[in-house]
């Protein structure tokens, strides 16, 4: 048991040397650049890539560590020169939505280039054996030899930053851009230096770690989001901070795995033990992310140095290429979509394409969950990176609800809101406490904590999900088995829930949503209590997703944790953008296009994601204000004449006929 | 000192080792309007937001009315009436002039949580909102976006939307900050017809708007009281002409 217990704490260091690797990055990346670089596993990946690839060419595990390194530096270079250095006065948002597109292209690449299989990484035969640290208990030598390394490369850092005059010039321009800038040190190069320095620790971290994890396309996501709890916890921009929270999580993660089951066998019966002993030890350490930001909102070891400045800057406003140009056409516009959504059973089935109502069904189903997310990412201004979450409570009471034999949807579905309410209520009290870039990590952390939750729900089909033993029913006043009738009550929530929509925009309450998006701290010194607006905006937000949820539970006549990946959560948010923010028909127009684009595409190409990629660093930098800025009018009320600007030579096709 | 209506008492704010406010015992009783004059960095900005409750004070006590206010939030205090403008003028940029201060006037009228009247339609919000505007004279941008104002008359709808709050204590922060002569001396006439109506704390670098206006100076310097007094007293304090006048010489 002792020694046994010796090993779990060497595995957890191991894990949370791991973690400071890919965290001191971020952190670095964070604390200078202000920047929030979700493409940050990615990198992780590309490392245990390159690295292993060059390993079995030529044979030497030496050779793979230092090729990883300096491959990851300078893709990391690259990476900032073309996309990255662009981002850094953006606002969050836009740096999410690009980094996410950033991985999309990266992981898709990698399927490209190696395949989906996965890469089988040697160990080193120096280190293939094990090491008696303590008698009778061997360890793998490998695994130790990770520790020494990581903590090799966290000590060089270390000396790098606290020693040189780059690391000099690194924690000047930390504490004082400006200043750095002025003292005409060129800050440019700074910040790439910096950028590939994380790349490489992350590369270098992937490599290590790629002999005892499976190599392959997007592994390095999950290690990401494992990172951005260890920034949370640390305190963003301090490498001290990720160096102690990294060990912390990963002693944490590894002992609560081990022994959270013993330990709450001496509590509860062993039936009971064995079914939440599981779940809760993979939610673990986002439950200490919680408690820590509770009681200390800043992280453990908050970053010296960081001002607040006393105004918000204002957002650059330039306008979004083609703003306004199809104005004229906005009232057809939304004829045609709302003849289109009316219409559409009638067409499919003179089309003889069913097919056409169940994909209609999910566009709405998706516009009810974008609708929901627009009220708080944007009306409000609060970038949620985890919404998809109460997609998947909505989906799981009603999975849940059925299996005990409730079928009813008038009980399931308000109960489906109710919950996720509820929940949202509750991870907002800490969420809330803090804001911009905190917050965005914190609901992301939150989702993934439930993710893994439902994914220990054994008795719900664990990680597989769960088939929908009925649809939802109705007294007999629908029938959801019945495509059409579906799609007419599903039309008819999403035409009920805009409505209400568009009232609460205009009322007190949205007014005051507005106005914490333009200016909180001007919000608060007029006497608003902005936690509270805010919490209730989580709150009907997540009730309205979870509205969403039961229906996709119906749809789909399946339940799992699949539903709140955090690439879910992505993807509700590239349709809010794409559709416009703070438009509820934006939340339409971006389900659409993107439940679209994603068919068209993937019947094109099983590449389709690289486009998608493509797609979203396009609208971040050129796409702003989404599909529905087309369609705006332009301020002042007027609409833009179409031959305005650069659009001039796209005259002969929108001038009107006279 | 029983009649002071906003009053502190020892507070001190440190950032990292630096006193930004240290100590400081200061009073403010109806009615009265206070300059707080000091050099740059003396700590100014930070008592306000002390005051206001954008920072709460590592040691000391604020106290409203008697009674201690240290660990209430912005937002509370706000509400019983201590209302401020920001140094950096602090407006709803995406909003028209109307809607901010409605926004304003909205906060002390009643909760917010009405999700289905529209807000627009409110009369007496609208008509408080206007009747603030037109003291102001901005009745005529009233249905402007904000963000096209100015810089003279933001600062003014920031001293809208503070008015129109009904406010037990105001506190201004360099409301002249960036104004040009003519814009400071409309500010400065309208800060003298406030005089008598509100109790005002205002900070202010123009010593000559501060000599026109106060009925009683405080002189902060490196976070610390050096002087309280009538205005020609504190005109002839050999240690302000030290601290502050002295360094500023040029700026007079
Ligand atoms: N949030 C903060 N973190 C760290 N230091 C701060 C912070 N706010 C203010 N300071 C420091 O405290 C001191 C006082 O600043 P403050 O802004 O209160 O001065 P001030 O008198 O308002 O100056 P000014 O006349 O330039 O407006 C300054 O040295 C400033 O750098
Ligand atoms: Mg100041």
């Amino acid at each position: 048991m002792h020694l046994l217990f010796v090993e779990q704490i060497l595995n957890g260091l191991q894990l949370g040397i791991i973690l400071f690797l890919m965290a001191a990055g971020l952190t670095l990346t964070f604390g200078i650049m202000n920047l929030v670089n979700l493409a940050h596993g990615s990198l992780f990946m590309l490392g245990a890539y390159m690295g292993v690839t060059f390993q079995l060419l030529t044979g030497s595990f030496v050779l793979g560590f230092m090729f990883a390194g300096v491959a990851t530096f300078l893709i990391g270079l690259v990476m900032e020169r073309l996309v990255i250095r662009h981002l850094y006065a953006r606002s969050h948002l836009d740096q999410v939505m690009c980094t996410v597109g950033l991985v999309y292209v990266f992981n898709e690449a990698t399927r490209m280039a190696f395949g989906p299989e996965p890469l089988h990484a040697p160990v080193p035969a120096l280190l293939s054996g094990t090491v008696e640290l303590l008698p009778g208990a061997p360890y793998p030598a490998y695994r130790l030899a990770m520790i020494v390394a990581g903590l090799a490369i966290g000590g060089l850092l270390y000396g790098l930053i606290a020693r040189t005059r780059t690391g000099m010039l690194i924690r000047a321009g930390a504490s004082n851009r400006v200043m750095t800038s002025v003292l005409g040190v060129n800050i440019g190069t700074i910040y790439a230096v910096v950028f590939g320095l994380g790349a490489a620790l992350a590369g270098l971290a992937g490599f290590i770690a790629a002999p005892i994890l499976t190599v392959y396309p997007g592994m390095g996501d999950n290690v990401l989001i494992l990172a951005l709890v260890v920034l949370v916890v640390g305190g963003m921009g301090s490498v001290k901070g990720a160096f102690v929270a990294a060990l912390l999580v990963g002693v944490i993660d590894t002992i609560g795995r081990a022994y959270l089951k013993d330990v709450m066998g001496l509590m509860l019966s062993p039936v009971a033990a064995n079914t939440v002993a599981p779940a809760l030890a993979s939610m673990l350490i986002y439950i200490l992310m919680a408690v820590v930001l509770f009681f200390r909102p800043e992280g453990l070891v908050p970053a010296a140095g960081m001002r607040r400045p006393e105004a918000p800057s204002e957002p650059a406003s330039d306008a979004p290429l083609g703003a306004g140009l199809l104005a004229r056409w906005r009232v057809p516009a939304i004829g045609l979509l709302g003849g289109g959504f009316l219409l559409l059973p009638l067409v499919a089935g003179l089309a003889d394409s069913p097919f056409w109502v169940d994909m209609g069904v999910r566009v709405i189903i998706f516009a009810i969950a974008a609708l929901s997310l627009d009220l708080i990412l944007g009306q409000t201004g609060l970038v949620s990176f985890g919404h998809a979450l109460y997609l998947g409570v909505g989906a799981y009471v009603v999975g849940i609800l059925a299996d005990k034999g409730v079928e009813s949807g008038v009980v399931q579905w308000p109960l489906a809101m109710a919950v996720s309410a509820a929940l949202a209520a509750a991870l907002s009290m800490v969420a809330l406490r803090t804001s911009g870039t905190f917050f965005i990590m914190i609901t992301l952390a939150f989702a993934q904590m439930m993710f893994y939750g439902a994914s220990s729900l054994y008795d719900y089909g664990g990680d597989d999900g769960m088939h929908l033993s009925v649809r939802s029913t109705f007294g007999g006043l629908v029938d959801l088995y019945d495509a059409t009738q579906f799609y007419y009550l599903a039309l008819a929530l999403l035409v009920v829930l805009a409505g209400l929509n568009i009232r609460l925009a205009r009322s007190r309450f949205g007014m005051v949503l507005k106005g914490i998006r333009v200016n909180e701290r001007r919000m608060q010194a007029v006497g608003f209590s902005t936690f509270r607006y805010k919490l209730v905006a989580c709150a009907i937000s997540a009730a309205v997703c979870g509205l969403a949820g039961a229906m996709l539970a119906n749809a789909a006549e399946f339940v799992g944790p699949q539903f709140m990946d955090w690439t879910r959560s992505a993807e509700l948010m590239i349709m809010v953008v794409a559709g416009g923010l703070a438009t509820p028909l934006g939340a339409v127009v971006g389900a659409l296009a993107y439940l679209g684009l994603e068919k068209y595409l993937s019947d094109l190409t099983i590449h389709w994601r690289l486009a998608f990629g493509v797609l979203l660093i396009l609208l971040v930098f050129v796409g702003r204000g989404g599909l529905g800025a087309l369609f705006a009018p332009a301020p002042g009320g007027e609409t833009v004449p179409a031959h305005k600007g650069s659009f001039r030579w796209a005259r002969p096709f929108f001038r009107p006929r006279a | 000192m029983g009649e002071a209506i906003l009053q502190t008492a020892g507070v001190t704010k440190t950032f990292g080792g630096l006193n930004a406010v240290d100590a400081v015992d200061f009073t403010l009783a109806p009615g009265e309007l206070v300059a707080v004059i000091g050099p740059n960095g003396a700590g100014k900005t930070t008592f306000v937001n002390l005051l206001s409750g954008a920072l709460r004070p590592d040691t000391g006590a604020v106290m409203f009315e008697g009674r201690d206010i240290s660990r209430l939030p912005v937002h509370a205090r706000a509400r019983l009436g201590i209302t401020r403008s920001f140094q950096i003028a602090s407006i709803f940029p995406g909003l028209t002039v109307m809607e901010n201060v409605a926004l304003a006037a909205q906060a002390h009228a009643g909760h917010s949580f009405r999700f289905w009247g529209e807000v627009a339609h409110e009369a007496p919000l609208r008509r408080k909102a206007h009747a603030q505007l037109a003291e102001l004279g901005l009745a005529d941008c009233a249905d402007r976006q904000a963000a096209q104002l100015s810089h003279g008359e933001k600062r003014l709808l920031e001293i809208a939307m503070a008015l129109v709050t009904a406010p037990r204590v105001l506190l201004l922060d360099e409301p002249m900050a960036g104004l040009g002569i003519a814009e400071a001396r409309r500010m400065i006439d309208f800060i003298a017809a406030l005089k008598g109506r509100f109790t005002i704390l205002l900070v202010e670098h123009d010593m000559e708007a501060v000599f026109a206006l106060a009925d009683r100076v405080f002189v902060l310097a490196s976070g610390a009281r050096v002087a309280d007094g009538l205005p020609d007293e504190v005109r002839a304090d050999a240690r302000v002409q030290l601290a502050y006048l002295g360094a500023e010489d040029e700026d007079l």
